[in-house]
């Protein structure tokens, strides 16, 4: 029988053995924020990271987290965990939220990996992707010179994959957009639609007009931010939130189960905002506002996945981005949103007006 | 066993620092021979130390003082005080405030001399701090058990000044919360650096103590706090 002072320094012993061990490798456990049943319902608890190399610098195959200080350098982020039982907490918010970016973009990772048919494992399509940056909380200012708030983006810029999520702002409801897992999920899309439609038709992307192919990356993305949030094994849950861009940004009027349609005739001024929906074509110009053709193109797919099943239909959307990427679509120089919607198999736009849009 | 005993009794009296003593000041008056303690234990405790071997000669009579004298000598070293704390941890995102992530709390601390002008000084400290954004927030309470090693040129001095050697255990119960949601766990952290620290005499038994210190977070890549910590002090 061991004696009380035996007692102490084999309990701190343990713990400052299971201090030391945050520079662990996947999978582990974290307790981070992860979508339940219902619309913006969420539970927090236990979730597994499994493709983490490093805990503490928050890096594996998804690329290393990290801060773009205002001297443009990117620099690990001050990260803080402490364990009890095999699961790792956040010990502050800054750890928090990069726990949550990278398990986010790991979640979208393993979406498509594991889609009953054509999958797709972006590691073997990109083997760079360890090396992708995932900034958090990224300084930028915008055209007004404005520091940028509130919203998040993939760039591929040179060779490299950027994943960024801007610091929250004022809003007042709901969660901040890197730990939004729809939103981030929507981010990752944008990155599969990248290297396996835009970097495959290359120079010819220019071909293209600008926003055809800008809606149809923002309607995928939305549509495998929203597969995201359906947990299996409940009616309930399979039906996911298609609202949860909501729970981030409550003035956007972007839920997915909403019916939008093309208004072609419109000729006023547009907004160009996320809101504007019917506004798709600015007048004079031949580009269509990306987001809002991008919604009419979500909202279709979510009713089509609604009536075959999320899943199944997800996999004709990633066969449509293959195709899309090898020509089987036809030639850049003929591609629009009408080509594109006639070149997807199991695609069902009817009442939304994108079979007439040219 | 039973001198570990005696010993021990003899610490919480206050009698077993004249056995370290003799290199001390002339100020560092030994607290029997203060007149702050009632005549009657000094007699006690002359008995007991008459058949303890081990400080049976050290026990002095007090000498006479002027009121002057008497109140710099009252202040034999040993005190206890009680403060308010801010802990900075360095966070190079989200904010806070010069780069740090603020926590608030309360600290208390005893000071006991060990030898010649060094002081040992076992703290306890807790602190809270909060982070959020809209629905989601996160909170953190720490528990700060430490000791520190301090030197002081002159101890009893009005104006005290000290330097020394921190180290503490950080235990930190870690919560995240989410609309309607919340879940919790623990994190460990050790921290040792520097301090320093002043005490100005505010009345015959008290000073005020602000206190600062520098730490390396050993068990979280060498993660820098700042600390400081203002309050009051009283001499026993």
């Amino acid at each position: 029988m061991l004696k009380w002072n035996r007692w102490i320094f084999a309990a701190l012993g343990t713990a400052l053995l299971s201090a030391c061990s945050t520079n662990v490798n996947g999978p582990i456990q974290v307790r981070l924020i992860q979508p339940a049943v219902g619309h913006c319902r969420y539970n927090i608890g236990p979730a597994t990271i499994q493709t983490l190399s490093s805990l503490s610098n928050m890096q594996g195959l998804m690329g290393r987290v990290g801060y773009y200080d205002r001297s443009q350098t990117f620099v690990k982020a001050d990260l803080q965990f402490g364990q009890v039982g095999g699961t790792f907490t956040p010990m502050d918010y800054g750890s928090l939220y990069a726990a949550s970016l990278y398990y986010y973009l790991e979640s979208g990772y393993l979406l498509f990996k594991n889609l009953p048919t054509s999958a797709v494992d972006m590691a073997q399509e990109v083997p760079s992707l360890s090396s992708s940056q995932i900034q958090m909380e990224a300084y930028d200012v915008n055209s007004d010179d404005e520091e940028v708030k509130d919203n998040a983006a993939y760039l591929y810029d040179e060779g490299n994959n950027i994943f960024i999520s801007y610091p929250a702002g004022d809003f007042i409801n709901g969660l901040p957009f890197g730990m939004n897992r729809g939103i981030m999920i929507h981010e990752y899309t944008h990155f599969v639609m990248r290297h396996l439609v835009r970097n495959k038709l290359g120079k010819q992307t220019k071909q293209i007009a600008y926003d055809t192919l800008g809606a149809l990356d923002e309607g995928i993305a939305d549509y495998f931010g929203f597969l995201s949030t359906i947990i299996p094994g409940t009616p309930e849950g399979e039906k996911g939130d298609p609202a949860y861009f909501l729970c981030t940004e409550d003035s956007l009027d972007r839920d997915l189960s909403v019916a939008k349609t093309v208004n072609v005739s419109r000729t006023s001024e547009c907004r160009n905002d996320l809101a504007d929906y019917d506004c798709l074509r600015i007048p004079g110009s031949k580009y269509f506002s990306v987001h809002s053709l991008g919604a009419v193109f979500a909202y279709a797919n979510w009713a089509q996945g609604e009536r075959v099943g999320h899943f199944q239909h997800a996999a004709t959307l990633v066969n449509l981005m293959r195709k899309l990427g090898n020509g089987t679509c036809g030639s850049a120089d003929n591609l629009t949103f009408q080509s594109i919607v006639s070149c997807h198999t199991g695609g069902n736009y009817s009442g939304t007006n994108l079979g007439s849009l040219n | 066993m039973r001198v570990l005993v005696l010993f021990l009794f003899a610490s919480l009296a206050g009698l077993s620092r004249s056995a370290l003593s003799e290199d001390t000041p002339a100020a560092y008056t030994p607290p029997l021979m203060s007149d702050s303690l009632p005549r009657v234990l000094s007699r006690i405790d002359k008995r007991r130390y008459r058949r303890n071997h081990l400080a049976q000669s050290r026990v002095a009579r007090a000498p006479r003082l002027r009121s002057r004298e008497r109140l710099v000598i009252h202040r034999s070293g040993r005190r206890w005080g009680a403060q308010f704390s801010v802990l900075g941890k360095r966070q190079n995102t989200n904010g806070g405030v010069l780069g740090m992530l603020p926590a608030f709390g309360v600290r208390g601390f005893m000071d006991f001399p060990i030898a010649g002008n060094f002081i040992l000084e076992p703290n306890i400290g807790l602190l809270v701090s909060s982070q959020g954004v809209a629905e989601l927030r996160t909170t953190q309470l720490r528990l700060t058990p430490g000791v520190d090693v301090i030197y002081s040129p002159n101890p009893v001095a009005r104006t005290r000044w000290q330097v020394g050697v921190t180290n503490k255990l950080d235990v930190i119960w870690s919560q995240i919360q989410a609309f309607s949601d919340s879940s919790s766990g623990l994190g460990l952290g050790y921290r040792v650096g520097p301090t320093t620290g002043i005490a100005i005499k505010t009345g015959r038994d008290s000073a005020f103590a602000l206190d600062v210190d520098c730490t390396f977070d050993v068990l979280n890549e060498g993660r820098l706090h700042f600390g400081l910590s203002a309050g009051i002090a009283f001499w026993l």
